[in-house]
């Protein structure tokens, strides 16, 4: 209950202090094609009558994106990433959607020891929506490891783009 | 896939003129390599190219990191045959040795090639071959050529014959390759839209098994060179990764999820049959057999940083077996058993290592940074691995002694997850 109520303090925490300022360079493009691949562009949140912090996919993605970003060599969820999460996790409970979880790396390290990360990280979000009380019958991870980075280049910037997980519908 | 199947069909008539037993070992290895002259063939006819031949040969032989052949330039004369040699010039150009030898048209469109190898400083022809080929066995008589002076020079059984797979391209552009070692005949075997990686031969070079992730999900897959027939052997959920050829052939090692986080499987290939090698919570990938197919390899974050373990395949007892470094993946044992060659992290870089299996010993042999995926010649004693150089991914080879780097010279201009064939028959 205690691990709880902290996430929830740092996720309202970061809601102040944040906004929705950030995280939005490199993952526009993944948010919007998601947005568009579905029908529930513009359907308005209304129609499930659900609570406050959730609503549509496409709502969702475009406040928060849809890319959790992780540190160097870690699985960890990162403060910054938990209203985000929050966000989602409140849109799956109300919707039951599937969703994917697509673990990547940076190119750092060999190409199978990074698939392994990759799954980690997706795992790391899946764990931490279940938490929130997803169904984990709605969470599938898959991860791509090094093979779909973000951003090309071997500098930290790239490295830092692609260290992440994207939720897909 | 008839490319393929032609090359195959290339037969080899190879008579022995004169062959002296004599093996002279080579180590001072890449550091110093050993001066030779590989003369231009001489050829009559049309459609075969002496210089070509003896550019291939050379540039075989420099690449293996043992042999620094001579300039063209720097060539007092070009003899065809023994007779033609003048030793004292050629110990002033300081070649040790000298290879040359003809090329003359057969009458079905093939030609044969005769070849000498002399010692320089000894003033002695050391052999004399001819081997005969098609039309279009300019390249695969070249190399068998360097595999006659390299076996001689070294005692090594030459591995230029070998073909090589690969995978190129970007993201949503992802070719599959295969070529010959020096990376020419260049041939596509698969294209995806989603990330292809890991590929292996089987022992018998007929087919390779490689991971495709078309329809957005991982899955194991064999593909039989010669007809291009493919078939999926797994797509579990999770991760369905790293497959390794058993040496005989019948099994594969893999990686797969499906239970919960990453352990190491054997599949009998026939039967489909899995059986699991290890049970640890950590990361466990990246197998491949040790040489007499007893143990499995593989990398593992049991420690906390990922190392390498050698898990017996009957019991799944897992020994550690990389201490230096906080970073050491992707091992592969080379078919004497004597050298695991692995990616190693040292500083903060990633370098193609190896270790001495009886001592231990770890050389690095590559200067270059964020090296992936070495893949030892059938011989031992050269690792090819994927590296980036201007930004993009290369391939590139070094002697297991260090030494020379080379850049294989293939067309796609972003290449990586090399894969060494086994020897071919003959």
């Amino acid at each position: 209950m205690s691990i709880m109520q902290k996430i929830l303090g740092v996720a309202f925490a970061v809601m102040l202090m944040a906004g929705c300022s950030s995280q939005q360079s490199s993952e526009d493009e993944n948010a919007s094609a998601n947005g568009g691949s579905g029908a529930d562009g513009l359907s308005g949140a209304d129609t499930r009558g659900i609570g406050s912090g959730s609503g549509d996919w496409g709502s969702v993605s475009d406040q928060y994106g849809n890319v959790v970003y992780f540190e160097f060599d870690s699985a960890n969820i990162q403060p910054a990433s938990e209203e985000m999460l929050n966000a989602y996790s409140e849109l799956l409970k109300s919707s039951g959607q599937q969703a994917v979880l697509q673990g990547n790396t940076d190119e750092r390290g060999t190409r199978e020891y990074n698939m392994a990360l990759g799954e980690r990280r997706g795992k790391s979000v899946a764990d931490y929506l279940s938490m929130r009380g997803v169904s984990s019958s709605q969470l599938e991870v898959v991860s791509f490891g090094e093979e779909r980075p973000a951003e090309q280049g071997s500098d930290d910037w790239a490295y830092s783009k692609n260290r992440r997980v994207e939720i897909v519908k | 896939m008839k490319k393929i199947v032609l090359s195959l069909v290339f037969f080899f008539a190879c008579t022995t003129v004169y062959a002296q037993r004599l093996t002279i070992n080579i180590d001072k290895g890449g550091r110093n390599p050993t001066p030779i002259a590989v003369i231009p063939f001489a050829w009559s006819g049309s459609g075969f190219n002496g210089d070509q031949v003896a550019e291939i040969v050379s540039s075989d032989l420099y690449r293996s990191g043992q042999f620094k052949p001579i300039d063209k330039q720097s060539m007092l004369s070009f003899p065809h045959a023994e007779s033609e040699v003048v030793y004292r010039d050629w110990r002033m150009s300081g070649a040790e040795y000298l290879v040359t030898g003809q090329l003359s048209p057969l009458g079905n469109g093939g030609f044969a090639a005769t070849f000498i190898l002399c010692d320089v400083n000894g003033q002695k022809l050391m052999f004399s071959k001819t081997i005969q080929g098609g039309p279009n066995n300019l390249r695969d008589i070249a190399h068998y050529i360097s595999d006659q002076v390299y076996e001689t020079l070294t005692g090594f059984r030459g591995a230029f014959q070998t073909r090589i797979v690969y995978v190129g391209g970007g993201v949503g552009n992802v070719k599959l390759y295969m070529a010959d070692q020096d990376g020419a005949r260049e041939q596509v075997l698969m294209n995806s839209t989603e990330p292809v990686l890991s590929p292996d031969w089987s022992p018998d070079g007929k087919q390779i098994v490689y991971v495709s992730f078309e329809g957005g999900r991982p899955g194991i897959y064999l593909q039989t060179l010669a007809t291009g027939r493919r078939e999926r052997l797994t797509s579990f959920p999770g991760l369905n990764g790293a497959p390794s050829f058993s040496p005989d052939g019948r099994s594969l090692a893999i990686c797969l999820s499906k239970g919960g986080n990453p352990d190491i499987y054997v599949m009998d290939i026939a039967s489909r049959q899995l059986r699991q090698i290890t049970n640890h919570p950590g990361i466990d990938t990246e197998p491949s057999w040790t040489a007499d197919g007893s143990g499995i390899i593989f990398t593992s974050s049991r420690g906390g940083k990922p190392q390498l373990y050698k898990a017996s395949v009957s019991s799944g007892q897992a020994e550690r077996i990389t201490y230096e470094g906080d970073y050491n993946a992707h091992g592969r044992m080379s078919k004497d058993g004597k050298l695991i060659s692995f990616i190693h992290r040292r500083d903060g870089v990633f370098h193609t290592a190896v270790q001495d299996v009886k001592s231990g010993r770890v050389t690095v042999l590559t200067q270059t940074s964020l090296d992936e995926s070495p893949a030892l010649a059938p011989n031992g004693r050269m690792v090819m691995y994927a590296t980036k150089r201007g930004g993009r991914s290369v391939l590139s080879t070094v002697s297991v002694d260090g030494g020379v780097q080379v850049t294989v010279p293939v067309q796609n201009a972003d290449v990586r997850e090399p894969a060494w064939g086994p020897f071919r028959s003959q």
